[in-house]
């Protein structure tokens, strides 16, 4: 249906492409009215912009006859908004006042993204990622500490993890990059080996995710936002810490601003030997003939991680408002050091892998009169990893091992290989005044192959799959913008197809299935004052079965044609309110979340020990959230923020039915998953403490987890009955800024008071580490 | 703003209160030895669960498992063996094989040994009451691989088997039954072959084998079914009966280069005396029961019968279970035990002592029950009450 709404739209879109723009011109000068040169000017909510010249003079054309809000930044100024008629033709005069306290490039004056973001219908974690940018984190542990989300890692730098954003997880949570899938540039894009520094923010959508991220996320989306200002700038960092730990970030941009040609450079490169300290884990004493507890360390954990990403294109042209042509490169080498327990020791597993990706995107705002803007990106990738095994070895802790059988079960180089073709066009058309629709269409293919390169050089059955996502919205602002309405309806389509054995032929024949939902939502948001506002969201979702899912593996796994997607109802109401008296500011949020998911997949064991994946489980969660952030004359800054979230089983029947016997767990608390927990950070800062142009800042902050039970509460005696215990971790930074933040050294301490940790039972996490980090960012 | 600077406080005074409090899940310690052991699973995955529920016996009361169930999930698992009070495992994924006890509520480690000798447990059979005898493949299924088991010291004697016959071509690994038996001297197993691609042998070889010697003797094949049978502790597929005659079973092989379907599933006999199959009896599950076998139970009830596990329906892959009795001298079927309601089942949810085969069926009602059949008498009567709503009940074993 959307595709004709499209090919409807194409002719018009069409005759109207190149239409006038409107013009604005200005001058950007200082308080003494001298003019900047160099300073930024945005039209709010679009990438149209421009860079004033040696006169402090800037040409902008703007889509949009009427009025537009243009912001003004520039190094050592405080950032200006003004709202302009594009109409009136005349030439404006911007006056910039300078700011004394813009040093560690925070912004505090106005609305921020982040802060606009947050007073959306949505439920969002708006995450400014410049203000973590002297720390050594990557994202996961920015993530991590806002509310309702919880990454739950299994080792140090490159681990595997698990992510719950209101205790949904897993392929419940899909993850973006510029409203790209993150995994289009590899699976070694994965967000605990992300620098902070790449980011210029990060969107936690939690349940209800806007159309423009066309996804089948159940349980929310994350959407990582790279620096889309047009300014000339480069960032670098390079980070060092315990257990040899080298992480390095660089991105910048050049803007040559005579033809509008930018070229965009960004990459990271991380190096752990993760050797950190194992307490009291088991080793064979052959002397004493059994197993003793030591403390040894980690021995085959070795991670690097590279990426590489080059964009060249052209801003600010009529026909284009961008377009660039782009590539990345990613690649990863991993040592495997143990199974999901920690009593599962590998010492010669390893997994390594490289992604490419090639991309092209293009943007065009203004179009038909100013109502219409377009943006498209389609781009080829490809995903290759090896997991190699090839020892027949059991390790212990100490390092020694004994010959037996391969580590992870098979003996093994097994390739993954992953083409994937993706496309996304994306389309706001503004009816009228306060009214406007977005349409979306995701085109995700990915064909996946899977084989042993010491049986065979390639898989005799891969799967492919196609996924066609299209949304539409409809956007409504009542009550002189204090009301705003976002109805949301999406499509999903699945394409699978994959080579299946049939067992009376006795060969394999290709099987395929195409299936089509409908998910639909609203998100509203109603402002009291300019400073407050309540807001509520909900949507009926889905996340869609994979070919592994529904084909089987023809051996092991049957197929299963009939299984459904994934769904759940979503619904997050809740609040916001800001105050500023004097120097002192205080935000705060709150929010409650009701998730009903429905129809969770898993593998059922047949009579015949044959698997076959089926719609088992349903789960009821229901949770609190709230945080609250002072900040005082840039002094001091606080936070605090604690979530509560009550998940239970919600399967009425036992084994997949749908009549008989209540089953034991319905209605009991979901076990091995942490529900109350809260995060606390306090920091101070003062600037010109250490020299002119420089600030000295410290920070504290701590991770709180309750405890929580490893299996079901009700069943087992007190004695086998296993608890996860509190934990309570705390870290702390200092920061020493130099030439308005161009020189920035850092140093760090996590977990400093060395407590055990651990996310998974028993699978510790690294105690106490220190870290020293250089940044150089020139804008 | 002071309401405001109030809530923060009564926040932080919240973190820091529960940061200060400790629950780790109670300490009263409780009794939970039985003389029976049911083995419950709750919950599907990941979050499916086993306890061990302790009963005193299995024809009367009603129990349930709240508060009574001994979590083993993070140690063992119903593949485990059983004998004297004990249960031993083999984890295949630490590279360890231990000796454990259910004491006080818990699960207790008498002792663990570092084990790889075997890619994953495929058989075992008892020479005494202190000495085990486990088979399996190695290798990546290159050798037939034996570890003798002083199940009182906890010392572990390995060793390959040589003389068994070669992987045909086209063929690249072993599988190896968990049918094996030991009687008069001699250990029976049966054997098949693997392509790359996972599909089985059209047939399979019954293994003589001396013991303690452990030397290949008389190999038989079979091509009616690529099937072998399985007692890795999950299952319980042959026996020696009162005359010394083994009886086993095969198991279900989905993909055989023989077939179009399911390989059959066959009853085979080698009789007292013997080292090879009786030629002349081969009994075919479904000629007999109209009905297929359902995967590995197959016990001797003592008097001539024996008790055997069948798919009575299957939907959505999903299966509903009887049970009948079959006269073992003529492979016949004595009758169903019709009282026995149909239900799901775990993979040993029967325990046959002293003449009595004690069934625990979960019903899909609100009450299940351990039903109770009396092989002298014939009669089927209604034992313990369990409390509905399980996952499946994945053993029952006798403890002491």
């Amino acid at each position: 249906m959307y595709y004709f709404r499209v090919l409807q739209l194409l002719p018009l879109l069409l005759f109207t492409l190149f239409s006038t723009a409107q013009t604005i011109t200005g001058t950007i000068k200082n308080e003494q009215s001298q003019p900047i040169p160099g300073a930024a000017i945005q039209v709010a909510n679009t990438s149209t912009g421009s860079i004033s010249d040696t006169n402090g003079r800037f040409t902008i054309k703007v889509p949009n006859a009427g009025k537009v809000q243009i912001t003004v930044t520039s190094v050592g100024f405080l950032p200006y908004t003004k709202e302009v008629d594009t109409r009136s033709g005349k030439a404006i005069t911007i006056v910039l006042q300078a700011d004394a306290h813009q040093i560690d490039g925070v912004q505090v004056n106005g609305k921020s993204e982040t802060r606009k973001l947050k007073e959306t219908g949505f439920a969002v974690n708006a995450i400014d990622a410049k203000q973590f940018a002297n720390a050594t984190a990557d994202l996961g542990q920015v993530l991590n500490r806002t509310t309702g989300i919880k990454m739950r890692e299994q080792g140090g730098v490159g681990s595997d993890f698990n992510f719950s954003i209101n205790g949904l997880s897993g392929n419940a949570v899909k993850f973006f990059i510029d409203g790209v899938p993150l995994d289009m540039m590899g699976s070694t894009m994965k967000l605990n080996n992300i620098p902070v520094n790449i980011a210029d923010r990060v969107e936690v959508y939690k349940g209800v995710s806007p159309v423009s991220l066309g996804s089948d996320a159940l349980g929310g989306s994350v959407n990582i936002v790279t620096n889309q200002h047009l300014y000339n700038y480069l960032d670098a960092s390079y980070s060092y810490g315990s257990f040899n730990t080298h992480q390095s970030a660089l991105t910048g941009q050049y803007i040559h601003k005579p033809t509008g040609i930018v070229a965009k450079l960004s990459g990271f490169y991380n190096y752990s030997d993760n050797n950190y300290l194992m307490r009291g884990v088991e080793v064979w004493d052959a002397n004493a003939n059994e197993y003793v507890e030591k403390d040894f360390r980690r021995f085959h954990d070795q991670y690097r991680s590279v990426m590489g990403q080059a964009e060249i294109g052209i801003v600010n042209k009529k026909w284009a408002d961008l377009l660039f042509v782009g590539g990345s490169y990613t690649h990863f080498n991993k040592d495997v050091q143990t199974g999901i327990v920690q009593t599962v020791v590998y010492g010669a597993v390893t997994k390594n892998g490289h992604g490419t990706n090639f991309n092209v995107r293009y943007k065009k705002d203004g179009l038909l009169h100013g109502r219409l803007g377009l943006n498209v990106y389609a781009a080829t990738a490809r995903d290759e990893y090896i997991l190699t095994d090839t020892t027949r070895r059991k390790y212990y802790w100490d390092g020694s091992y004994i010959t037996g059988n391969p580590e992870t079960g098979s003996y093994r180089v097994t390739y993954v290989i992953r083409p994937r073709v993706f496309g996304r066009f994306n389309a706001n058309y503004k009816i009228a005044e306060n009214h406007t629709v977005n349409l979306n269409y995701n085109f995700d293919q990915t064909k996946n192959e899977t084989y042993n390169s010491l049986d065979t050089d390639h898989d005799d059955s891969p799967g492919k799959i196609g996924k066609h996502l299209g949304g539409l919205s409809y956007q409504m602002e009542l009550l002189n913008k204090r009301w705003t309405n976002t109805f949301i309806g999406k499509y999903y389509g699945l394409q699978l197809s994959r080579l299946q054995y049939d067992y009376t032929l006795l060969k394999n024949i290709l099987q395929s299935t195409y299936q089509s939902y409908y998910g639909y939502g609203v998100a509203s948001v109603f402002k009291l004052t300019d400073n407050a506002g309540i807001k509520a969201s909900f949507e009926h979702t889905y996340r869609l079965q994979m070919i592994s899912e529904v084909f089987g593996d023809s051996y092991q796994v049957t197929n299963n044609l009939s299984l459904k997607p994934e769904q759940s109802d979503n619904f997050n109401a809740g609040g916001f309110y800001s105050k500023k008296i004097a120097a002192h500011e205080l935000y705060a949020e709150a929010a409650g979340f009701y998730r009903s998911a429905k129809g969770f997949i898993y593998a059922s064991q047949s009579d015949n020990n044959q698997l076959q994946y089926k719609n088992l489980s349903d789960v009821l969660i229901k949770g609190l959230e709230a945080e609250i952030r002072y900040t005082w004359n840039r002094l001091i800054n606080a936070s605090v923020n604690f979530t509560y979230q009550n998940a239970t089983d919600n399967t009425k029947f036992a084994n997949g039915g749908s009549s008989g016997t209540i089953s034991a767990t319905y209605k009991n608390k979901i076990p091995n998953q942490p529900w109350m927990y809260g995060n606390a950070e306090v920091g101070i800062g003062k600037n010109n403490l250490l020299g002119k142009d420089s600030r000295l800042q410290f920070n504290w902050s701590s991770q709180y987890t309750h405890w929580y039970y490893r299996s079901w509460e009700g069943f087992a005696t007190q004695n086998s009955l296993v608890v996860i215990p509190t934990q309570f971790v705390h870290n702390a930074m200092v920061t020493w800024s130099l030439h308005q933040s161009r020189y920035n050294i850092s140093a760090e301490c996590k977990n400093i008071t060395n407590v055990l940790a651990f996310d998974n039972f028993r699978l510790q996490k690294p105690g106490r580490a220190l870290y020293i980090k250089f940044r150089y960012f020139l804008k | 703003m002071k309401r405001l600077f109030k809530t923060i406080s009564g926040l932080a005074c919240l973190l820091l209160l529960n940061a200060c409090s400790k629950n780790d899940g109670g300490t009263t310690p409780t009794t939970n030895k039985g003389s029976f052991n049911l083995w419950v699973q709750v919950g599907s995955w990941p979050n499916a669960n086993y306890y061990v529920l302790g009963l005193n016996n299995l024809t009367t009361d009603t129990v349930t498992l709240s508060g009574n169930g001994v979590d083993v999930t993070s140690i063992l698992n119903n593949s485990v063996i059983s004998r004297g009070g004990y249960y031993y495992y083999y984890n295949t994924t630490e590279g360890r094989f231990g000796k454990y006890q259910l004491v006080n509520g818990a699960v207790s480690s008498v002792k663990q040994v570092p084990f790889t000798n075997l890619t994953s447990l495929a058989g075992h059979t008892w020479i005494n009451d202190s000495t085990l005898v486990m088979v399996g493949a190695f290798n990546g299924g290159k050798n037939v691989n034996y570890s003798t088991v002083n199940v009182n010291s906890m010392t572990i004697t390995n060793g390959t088997f040589t003389g068994l016959p070669a992987i045909p071509t086209g063929y690249t690994t072993y599988r190896v039954g968990g049918d094996i038996q030991y009687v008069n001297g001699n250990l029976f197993f049966g054997i098949t072959y693997i392509n790359g691609s996972f599909v089985a042998y059209p047939g399979h070889v019954m293994v003589q084998a001396s013991y303690p010697g452990f030397t290949v003797g008389t190999t038989t094949a079979e091509s009616r079914t690529s099937g072998l049978g399985n007692t890795s502790g999950y299952f319980a597929t042959s026996f020696v009966d009162k005359n010394k005659d083994m009886y086993y079973l095969t198991s279900w092989v989905s993909k055989w280069a023989d077939g179009t379907a399911n390989a059959p599933i066959y009853i085979y006999r080698i009789k007292n005396g013997q080292t090879k199959p009786d030629d002349a009896y081969h009994v075919k599950v479904t000629d007999i029961l109209s009905r297929e076998a359902a995967s590995g139970l197959f016990m001797d009830l003592g008097n001539g019968n024996a008790i055997l596990k069948y798919i009575e329906t299957t939907v959505n892959n999903e299966s509903t279970y009887g049970y009948a009795i079959i006269n073992l001298a003529n492979g016949t079927q004595v009758r169903k035990l019709t009282e026995v309601p149909f239900g799901g089942s775990g993979e040993r949810n029967v325990l046959v002592e002293d003449g009595k085969a004690y069934i625990a069926v979960l019903s899909g009602t609100a009450k299940d029950y351990i039903w109770v059949y009396d092989a002298a008498t014939d009669k089927v009567t209604r034992g313990t009450q369990i409390q509905g709503g399980y996952n499946s009940f994945s053993r029952l074993d006798k403890m002491n």
